[in-house]
């Protein structure tokens, strides 16, 4: 169970930043399931618009959570929340839980956490050394001439199929290059 | 009354892709856990005596379809708005769904030990509900994944706290506690009114111990007054 609210001190900052820009999006391995302990499954990071959608929905959020984030190796593990209908509720308790768990760490929402943390946290990821290719890369992809953010460029994806970590850890690459460009002027 | 034996209720269309997961877990349903419990003052239609039931574990579609029924049944019954909008009276539907589920006769588990969670409702007193729902939680308890459910420690609660007091600019999220077991969330509460009272009777001795300082200054304000006067001849 979730003792304590999602804070960015879970993993180690490089990790967590690379956590962030892992092709196909973020996602975090979950525990074997005592009713399916031979099936692998992961949560995987949900965007803004999914977060919103289950939202508006209102009813069974959890469930709708639970059937969006969870993943096996093919895909999808739920091809709808309806897939969880033969879940026995003890079961559901332990899926559910390590769902949470897990999109607290691959799943931050701006909406929803502790902003300044984060992005300090993922600042200190990007600045660390078995980083620097893709905090370079990252901003190799950015327009300094004006055109300001564009991850959609680097990540290959339409920006609302971004996550908010992915975002996240993209503003936090960017910060670490252009401070670097400060320091060293052309 | 025989219930589906389809796991999945009608909502999954034919063809509809079924993962790996999908598939263990209708496993698992068909097997899954019961206890006999013997019950004593229960009584089927027709007076018929039930002497025992098999509770078993109860699935997620079946607690889907509790709540589908509260609401039918409180839209059918009540023709006020508010009254709908009930959660009393909806959550005490739901438990008879639930209730009406999960125990089972024990000649034949395929068949519920009750007509239908309305007959639940209407017939029986809350007592027995209760007592029947204490059973489907023991079976529960006994199977599920959250054995001896943890509680916040007030570091944790205090992390907690601080996390919503951040969050309070903005509209919180209900996700932000989603996952936490209602026992948790109910042993939190408690130990937030705690602290609340202790909060208010600290407050009120301060506000207590205020007043009586400003009785003594008020009340030596005329001699400070004189001796001034005093100073100054």
């Amino acid at each position: 169970m979730r003792t304590r609210p999602p804070k960015p001190d879970a993993w180690p900052p490089e990790k967590l930043f690379r956590l962030f820009l892992r092709p196909g999006g973020p996602r975090l391995a979950l525990p074997p399931m005592s009713f399916a302990p031979r099936v692998r499954l992961w949560a995987r990071g949900l965007t803004s618009r999914e977060e919103y959608a289950i939202r508006d929905d209102g009813e069974e959020m959890l469930d709708r959570v639970v059937a969006a984030a969870t993943v096996d190796r093919n895909g999808p593990a739920f091809a709808s929340p309806d897939h969880l209908g033969a879940l026995l509720l003890t079961d559901f308790e332990e899926l559910a839980s390590a769902v949470t768990e897990a999109l607290d760490v691959v799943s931050p929402a701006y909406i929803r956490v502790d902003v300044t943390a984060w992005r300090e946290t993922l600042t200190e990821g990007a600045r660390h050394v078995s980083n620097h290719a893709d905090v370079w890369t990252i901003g190799g992809a950015y327009d300094w001439t004006g055109g300001g953010e564009q991850p959609d460029r680097y990540f290959g994806v339409p920006l609302c199929n971004l996550t908010d970590g992915q975002l996240m850890a993209y503003r936090a690459a960017l910060s670490v290059v252009s401070d670097r460009r400060k320091a060293t002027p052309t | 009354m025989t219930t589906s034996s389809n796991p999945l209720g009608p909502k999954v269309r034919a063809g509809e892709h079924v993962s790996e997961l999908a598939e263990a877990i209708f496993e698992r349903y068909e097997a899954r856990a019961s206890e006999t419990f013997e019950i004593d003052g229960f009584f089927g239609p027709g007076a018929r005596p039930i002497p025992a039931v098999v509770v078993r574990l109860v699935a997620k579609f079946e607690e889907w379809n509790s709540r589908d029924l509260a609401k039918s049944s409180v839209k059918a019954i009540i023709s006020d708005d508010d009254a709908k909008k009930d959660v009393g009276i909806l959550d005490d539907l739901e438990q008879a769904g639930v209730v009406w589920w999960a125990c089972r006769d024990p000649k034949n588990v395929n068949e519920t030990a009750f007509p239908s969670p309305e007959w639940i409702a209407k017939t029986m007193t809350s007592e027995q509900i209760a007592t029947l729902l204490r059973l489907v939680h023991a079976v529960r308890d006994k199977h599920g994944p959250s054995k001896g459910a943890s509680k916040f420690t007030p570091d944790d609660l205090d992390a907690w706290v601080e996390a919503v007091a951040k969050l309070t600019r903005d509209d919180i999220p209900e996700r932000l506690f989603a996952g936490l077991p209602f026992g948790v969330l109910v042993d939190a509460i408690v130990q937030l009114a705690g602290r609340c009272e202790r909060l208010t009777s600290d407050k009120e001795t301060l506000v207590a111990e205020v007043a009586r300082q400003r009785e003594v200054l008020a009340a030596l304000e005329p001699v400070a007054i004189e001796h001034e006067q005093d100073s100054d001849v």
